[in-house]
């Protein structure tokens, strides 16, 4: 059975709830604006492949901005495949991410990444 | 020639009596780690040799907790803890983390540990059942050898509480108290003071798949009447966890933890009193 109108808005609440939890719980996410996913292009500056989570830090391509990003933690990463030396020491990469609600030009969310080989991991949502 | 040296008569016997003193000492030192009340340990082979009524259910195993953290819907809060609440939540809205303790590394102590998304392995024998958090490697001991509570003037107060579990039919009951209330929130948005207590009714249910847990919580400077929440938490089979510490480095160059997203509470400690 279809869900009604009303059964959709509730849905869709608790889709955009669960979009905001952050996911592993060690820390308030509530700076993140879970609701957008957003791209940027650079070289790997330094990947932390840890618990309670992982963090990943680009320069973007044109030199002139670090990017930091949080991740979730590795034992719930490694289930997706990210590994230790997913993203290496200057290689290109393309991040997917939530962005800051503030707008400050800063990382977010790791969602997902294109590797420089184009492989893909994680979440990449349709442009 | 081969020169044969003679024991030197005085440093001998005294090198004897320094060992001697200092076996001595490591002995009294080991015994100062006993239950101050003299109470058995509980994995004690003197008290599991006990004729202890074994657990009418089997709870070991590991499990996630199921849904969101919060331990909705919430009671009437007083005034100051209404306060709280009301601020932690603007501050989310405007996306700012109010009163960031846990991100921090201040435990996330009882009940939030239970919930806040990490597995855990639950290890049950007959005087206890011990479970151990991935969530920052916490630890809870639910004992269940027949002791009372320790006195709160002599028990060291923890994050996680002193528990004590009783069975009652196939629902273990757990009276949990002793509580250390500094830094101590219900998910930074609801304050504890030294009267808090939780009572758990723990329950297998699905053929073991799941666990249910009523929590009844008590805390009359923070909150009026009984807070009364069910969680369920979901059997894993495939789930061993490795450590998870909190360390000084561990926020390092993550946006979310950064200065200008942190809005700490004004907290002084009482006077005298340190931290």
């Amino acid at each position: 059975m279809l869900p009604t109108f009303k059964g959709s808005a509730v849905l869709g609440a608790l889709a955009a709830a669960v979009l905001l939890w952050p996911a592993h719980g060690h820390h308030s996410g509530a700076p993140y604006d879970g609701t957008k996913t957003m791209r940027i292009e650079g070289t790997v500056e330094s990947w932390r492949f840890a618990n309670p989570h992982c963090s990943l830090q680009i320069r973007s391509a044109d030199g002139s901005t670090l990017w930091s990003f949080e991740a979730n933690p590795a034992g719930m990463l490694a289930a997706q495949g990210y590994r230790r030396d997913t993203f290496k020491p200057s290689a290109r990469v393309t991040v997917v991410y939530n962005p800051m609600k503030d707008g400050q030009p800063g990382g977010g969310r790791l969602v997902g990444a294109i590797l420089s080989d184009g492989a893909t991991i994680g979440q990449i949502p349709a442009q | 020639m081969t020169r044969h040296r003679q024991p030197n008569v005085r440093i001998v016997p005294t090198a004897l009596a320094v060992i001697a003193c200092l076996t001595l000492d490591g002995a009294a030192q080991e015994a100062a780690w006993e239950n101050a009340n003299g109470q058995l340990g509980s994995l004690a082979r003197a008290n599991l040799a006990q004729d202890h009524a074994p657990h009418p259910v089997d709870l070991t195993g590991t499990y996630t907790p199921e849904g969101f953290w919060e331990f909705q819907p919430f009671p009437k809060l007083k005034p100051a803890a209404q306060e709280l609440f009301d601020r932690v939540r603007a501050g989310a809205a405007a996306g700012v983390t109010v009163n960031e303790v846990t991100g921090e590394c201040w435990p996330p102590g009882m009940p939030i540990i239970m919930t806040r998304v990490w597995p855990f392995h639950v290890i049950a024998v007959e005087t206890a059942i011990v479970i151990v958090f991935n969530f920052e490697n916490q630890i809870r001991w639910i004992y269940t050898d027949g002791r009372q509570h320790s006195d709160p003037n002599v028990y060291v107060p923890s994050y996680n509480g002193e528990s004590i579990g009783h069975w009652e039919g196939e629902t273990l009951v757990v009276d949990t108290r002793n509580f250390e209330t500094h830094k101590h929130f219900i998910d930074r948005l609801v304050p504890l003071s030294d009267q808090f207590r939780i009572t758990e009714r723990i329950s297998s249910i699905e053929g073991g798949d799941r666990l249910s847990i009523e929590f009844t919580m008590v805390d009359p400077e923070n909150w009026e009447g009984n807070w009364t929440v069910t969680k369920t938490f979901r059997r894993q089979e495939r789930m061993d966890f490795v450590e998870s510490p909190c360390l000084p480095s561990t926020n390092e160059g993550l946006p979310a933890m950064g200065e200008r997203y942190i809005e700490q509470l004004d907290e002084e400690p009482p006077d005298g009193e340190q931290r």
